[in-house]
């Protein structure tokens, strides 16, 4: 029987870690690495008497022997020094006393004297009223995104024991590697969402997936078509890897770290809805298997059947029974099944170079009806992800049973700070027939088992992102992630299997043998990030460096670096000029010198197609009614579509009569004689492309009423009128003996001048005439 | 009779040069005469008559330098000189024209010329305090071959500075043949001829050169003569044309009165203009003065000048 499947309500968007360290084959004796102690060693805060207060203050060097326990304490523990923890307090001294502040010390002794013990010698010594360790503080917001506040569901401050502890992933193991690949078989995820755009898949012909719903790689968000698209599918991604610490938007599981030029894992888009809320079962086999032969390692389906049949908000005892009597179909199953064997591996089966996981994870949300089956979710191979709230308990909606493998945050209600936080496209459908615009991130009214699954992907990702590498199994993946997940967190009347954690998932590794690194000592970081986007007269320059957990010295080499990138020391520099147009793939290999064991970064990068300049204003022709210089601002009239600021330069077709220059941007007119010129502006990017604007500067005697020129004629003789209104004018030219070589009438301005060919003139001096307006003007010019 | 052949081969072979001249100088447009202020009156008595009186011999005949060489054959003195001022179209120009001729006649019937012509103009611009000028040096003779025909011949050089480092150069020759009737005069000839001149900067330019007859009558009452008189040139090089006719009324041979009109078309290298002028004669000094109105573009211009014959 043909099936429809529907979006899950609500989408978590995981969050993105960025890894610390590259991927690489597994390096021997990996040591695991510790968190740090949370009790700081050689410190105490103590509360003392007053009469030892008294003594502190007054600098009695007989303190030893005024309080003589206090005294042998002091050689003891090798009491380093005594410092008031609320400093004096000028005006405000006197009520600080009163509330008995002045008594609070910080004291500082031998770091190797354990603090229980120097608490415990400390409490018996008279005057000492009250003794605390000085405990370890972590900042909580790791990452500058401005949204990361709104989710809870990464940092649970509410309710701690539901916290799914992946800050101190985050912290001390890893954010993410672009190595791993999820496919996200959903909605489309929008290509062009600011905080996703830099951790998404792309293949050599730049599709970030396929929309086996439209049967095309057009995944472009579609709101507007009915039930239209509503952005499932990018706010599941993002809770799996919208970029972290970009200074925008929100954080994702395995987003990575943007300022550490850290990248996150990769996400894939199968789109099965496109422009509708349900949609035929037919093509999500399909996609299921595309991702398996695409690079994928991990599948996550915020998806699934329902049981509510007659579509009326619950589900009756008969609509339970017949979906009960459903079950997963071969073409579904067969797919799954796929995933699972062939992600990451050849078609024999190995292991595939570069592929940080042999086999796949599919991982599917439980349903969203409060019922105890699904027909997909329940198939054993699949990771089942169940829903609970902020406080910790299953959502209402959450589906439950023995088949749901673990319990994730998926909001309960819809409220803002209960709902899930992660991105969306710019416009959306509302689910009503309208398109709703977003500011590209939304949380109010997301929940569901679909905001709960990528989370599961996420902390997944993390660790195929820390674990990967050859020999790294979806098997041992799976281990790790079920069996660090907190047991028995959740009531049992309505189970959803085990709690996510994170950080337990790493632990529970860890305690099985695992090495960590991505099974790497070594270290790549890329400071900053580089772009993806490189204009082609910018250059790019960042630090690379590379370390070793052993201390090793390690070298840094690039493979297969195209034309325009270098790297000297410890810069390496993309020179847009010196590259092609277009997409650039390189890595860089570093290597630990002493046990051989490397880590590689890949890096994808677009040189941008060069534009010319493009002149966006107009000079108006000049009049110059005296031979002063003129200044012209330049500023505003020259655009260029590459961002470049050209190199302006000018030009005077006849610099005897005008000359032109620039300079900060300015551009200075100079006339030297009467006459006129044309003035050339060109502004030249780095690939010499060029814009130009022109205009006329004629400089003329204002108080003559016309100006003959050149004075020393070759061939044409110039004559112009100095008003600007146009007039008719007659120019009569005659030899000294009085014969008129040249009589013509005709309307002239001072941009209209009369020209007289003299070229078959014989030389000698002519008088020039020039009569307009009943006023007469006469000159002489040699002619040559 | 040998002299006056071989001055009659010369005066025919220099015609028949300037016809070949002539026809070179056709192909020029009317645009492309060099020198020509070489064509303008430096008499004030023909002057004065608008430039007819190309043919009377009566008068001073130092301006033989700068006229008909050939009434120079028919000088009644033993000397002649003159030298004139004219201010050329003023507040246009401002030209300043200085003419000095000398005329004598030592042997028998051969008579020796000499003048000298300048013209100054002021700076061309406030910057460059060149003045361009020109300048016209002459060298003529006359003989009388017999009492009533005359042949004479004028050789010109002229230099003309435009700017301070570009001047231009070149050589023209008058050649007449007059007769000399008892109440008429009769003359014709060739006027300017010579080589072209060269500017290295543009090229080779003709003369003015032209074929000119002219003729005047004298009509006698008692103290009163009056003489009417008219002249035609024909420019080999543009293909142009000019008359000039013109009267002098002379009372006791003492006083002076003179008028006349030039009409010549449109690109002639001297246009249509009429003048006036008149002259006071006191034994063998003589003082002429003209007043020509040229077009809007020349203007008025006076000339006055004094001349001696002995």
């Amino acid at each position: 029987m043909k099936r429809y499947i529907y979006i899950l309500l609500a989408c978590a968007l995981g969050f993105s870690c960025a890894k610390t360290v590259e991927e690489a084959p597994k390096a021997p004796a990996t040591p695991k690495k510790e968190a740090l102690s949370p009790i700081v060693e050689g410190k105490l805060k103590v509360v003392f008497s007053d009469d030892i207060v008294a003594l502190i203050e007054a600098g009695d060097a007989d303190i030893a022997t005024k309080a003589p326990g206090l005294g042998s304490l002091m050689n003891e523990l090798g009491i380093e020094s005594m410092e008031r923890i609320f400093p004096y307090a000028g005006e405000f001294e006197p009520r600080t006393r009163r509330a008995g502040l002045h008594r609070y010390y910080k004291v500082t002794f031998k770091a190797d004297v354990p603090v229980t013990k120097a608490m415990d010698d400390m409490t018996s010594v008279p005057g000492i009223l009250h003794t605390e360790p000085v405990r370890r503080i972590a900042k909580r917001a790791i990452f500058n995104d401005p949204l990361f506040g709104n989710q809870w569901h990464y940092v649970n401050t509410r309710t701690a024991s539901a916290d799914i502890h992946v800050q101190e992933v985050w912290q001390n193991y890893t954010k993410g590697s672009s190595d791993v690949i999820v496919c996200v078989v959903d909605e489309p995820v929008d290509p062009s969402h600011p905080d996703l755009l830099a951790n998404l898949w792309k293949d050599s012909n730049g599709h970030t997936g396929y929309n086996f719903a439209r049967s095309s790689y057009d995944l472009t968000i579609r709101p507007d078509r009915g039930n239209g698209d509503i952005g499932h599918g990018t706010h599941v991604a993002g809770t799996v890897a919208a970029v972290n610490n970009n200074g925008i938007g929100l954080c994702g599981l395995a987003g990575g770290d943007a300022a550490e030029g850290i990248p996150g894992v990769r996400i894939q888009s199968c789109a099965i809805f496109s422009g509708t809320r349900y949609a035929d079962d037919d093509q999500t086999a399909a996609a299921l298997k595309w991702g398996a032969d695409h690079g994928a390692v991990i599948s996550q389906n915020s998806w699934g059947y329902y049981a509510d049949a007659n579509g009326d908000g619950t589900v009756s005892p008969q609509e339970l029974a017949s979906y009960k009597s459903e079950t997963l179909d071969d073409t579904t199953k067969d797919a799954i099944d796929y995933f699972i064997e062939h992600a990451g591996c050849d078609n024999y089966g190995n292991q595939l170079p570069g592929s940080p996981m042999k086999g796949g994870l599919v991982i599917f949300a439980a349903g969203n009806e409060d019922i105890n089956y699904d027909i997909i979710s329940s198939y054993e191979p699949v990771i089942s992800v169940g829903a609970y709230g902020p406080s910790g308990t299953k959502a209402s909606y959450s589906n439950y049973g023995s088949w749901v493998d673990i319990g994730a945050p998926g909001g309960e209600g819809s409220s803002t700070t209960n709902s899930i936080w992660s991105t969306v496209p710019k416009q959306v459908a509302d689910g009503y027939g309208s398109t709703v615009n977003t500011d590209y991130y939304e949380g109010t009214g997301w929940a569901g088992t679909s905001m709960a699954c990528p989370h599961v992907s996420g902390v997944a990702a993390l660790l195929v992102s820390y674990f990967g590498g050859e020999g790294f199994t979806a098997e041992a993946c799976k281990e790790y992630l079920l069996g660090g997940a907190t047991a028995g967190y959740f009531a049992t009347s309505k189970p959803i299997g085990k709690k996510l954690d994170a950080l337990g998932a790493f632990q529970y590794a860890f305690n099985h043998g695992a090495t960590g690194g991505g099974s790497s000592t070594v270290t790549i970081r890329v400071n900053p990030a580089i772009p993806t986007e490189i204009r082609a007269h910018e250059s790019v320059s960042v630090t690379v460096t590379a370390t070793s957990t052993d201390g090793g010295a390690v070298s840094i080499q690039l493979q297969n670096a195209p034309s325009g990138v270098t790297f000297s020391g410890s810069t390496l520099t993309i020179s847009g000029p010196a590259s092609a147009t277009g997409l650039h793939n390189f890595s860089i290999v570093a290597t630990d010198q002493s046990t051989g064991t490397s880590a590689t970064r890949k890096i994808s990068y677009t040189v941008l197609q060069n534009h010319a300049p493009k002149a966006i204003g107009k000079i108006e022709d000049k009049l110059f009614p005296s031979k002063n210089y003129s200044v012209i601002t330049l500023n505003g009239l020259f655009s260029d579509p590459d961002g470049e600021t050209p190199a302006i330069t000018a030009s005077s077709s006849n610099p005897a009569i005008l000359k032109a220059e620039v300079a900060d941007g300015k551009l200075t007119l100079t006339p030297l004689e009467y006459g006129d010129a044309v003035v050339t502006v060109t502004a030249s990017d780095y690939f010499g492309l060029t814009a130009t604007i022109s205009f006329k500067v004629v400089v003329y005697d204002a108080t003559k009423p016309a100006q003959t020129y050149p004075r020393q004629v070759q061939e044409n003789l110039t004559v112009r009128v100095t008003s600007e209104d146009l007039v008719k004018a007659r120019v009569q030219v005659s030899t000294t003996s009085g014969s008129v070589v040249f009589d013509k009438e005709q309307f002239v301005n001072i941009y209209i001048p009369v020209y007289v060919d003299m070229s078959s003139c014989a030389p000698g001096v002519y008088t020039v005439a020039v009569t307009y307006s009943g006023k007469t003007s006469a000159s002489r010019v040699v002619k040559l | 009779m040998k002299l006056l052949k071989a001055l009659t081969i010369i005066v025919l072979a220099m015609a028949a040069a300037a016809g070949a001249k002539a026809q070179e100088q056709e192909q020029q447009g009317a645009n492309g005469e060099a020198f020509t202020f070489m064509r303008l009156d430096r008499s004030p008595v023909t002057s004065a008559m608008a430039g007819a009186g190309f043919s009377m011999t009566k008068g001073n005949f130092a301006y033989s330098a700068f006229g008909n060489p050939a009434a120079a054959a028919f000088m009644d003195k033993t000397v002649s000189a003159a030298a004139n001022y004219r201010s050329w179209a003023p507040g246009i120009l401002d030209e300043q024209h200085i003419t000095a001729a000398f005329a004598v006649k030592p042997i028998g019937d051969l008579a020796i010329i000499a003048g000298y012509t300048k013209g100054i103009q002021p700076q061309l611009d406030e910057e460059d305090p060149f003045r361009p000028n020109d300048n016209n040096f002459t060298l003529g003779a006359a003989y009388a071959v017999t009492g009533s025909i005359g042949l004479g011949v004028n050789w010109h050089y002229v230099y003309q500075s435009l700017l301070e480092d570009y001047k231009l150069s070149g050589w023209a020759v008058d050649a007449v043949a007059h007769y000399a009737g008892d109440n008429f005069n009769l003359a014709g000839g060739v006027v300017s001829i010579g080589p072209k001149v060269v500017s290295q900067q543009s090229g080779a330019y003709p003369l003015p050169a032209s074929a000119k007859i002219a003729g005047d009558y004298t009509l006698s009452f008692d103290a009163i003569r009056i003489t009417a008189a008219a002249d035609a040139d024909y420019y080999f090089n543009s293909g142009n044309w000019g008359v000039s006719g013109g009267a002098q009324v002379g009372l006791a041979g003492m006083v002076f009165f003179r008028a006349g009109g030039r009409y010549a078309p449109a690109g002639s290298a001297i246009p249509t203009h009429i003048a006036v002028g008149g002259g006071l004669k006191y034994r063998f000094i003589t003082l002429d003065m003209s007043y020509i109105t040229m077009n809007s573009i020349i203007g008025n211009s006076i000339m006055g000048g004094i001349s001696i014959s002995l």
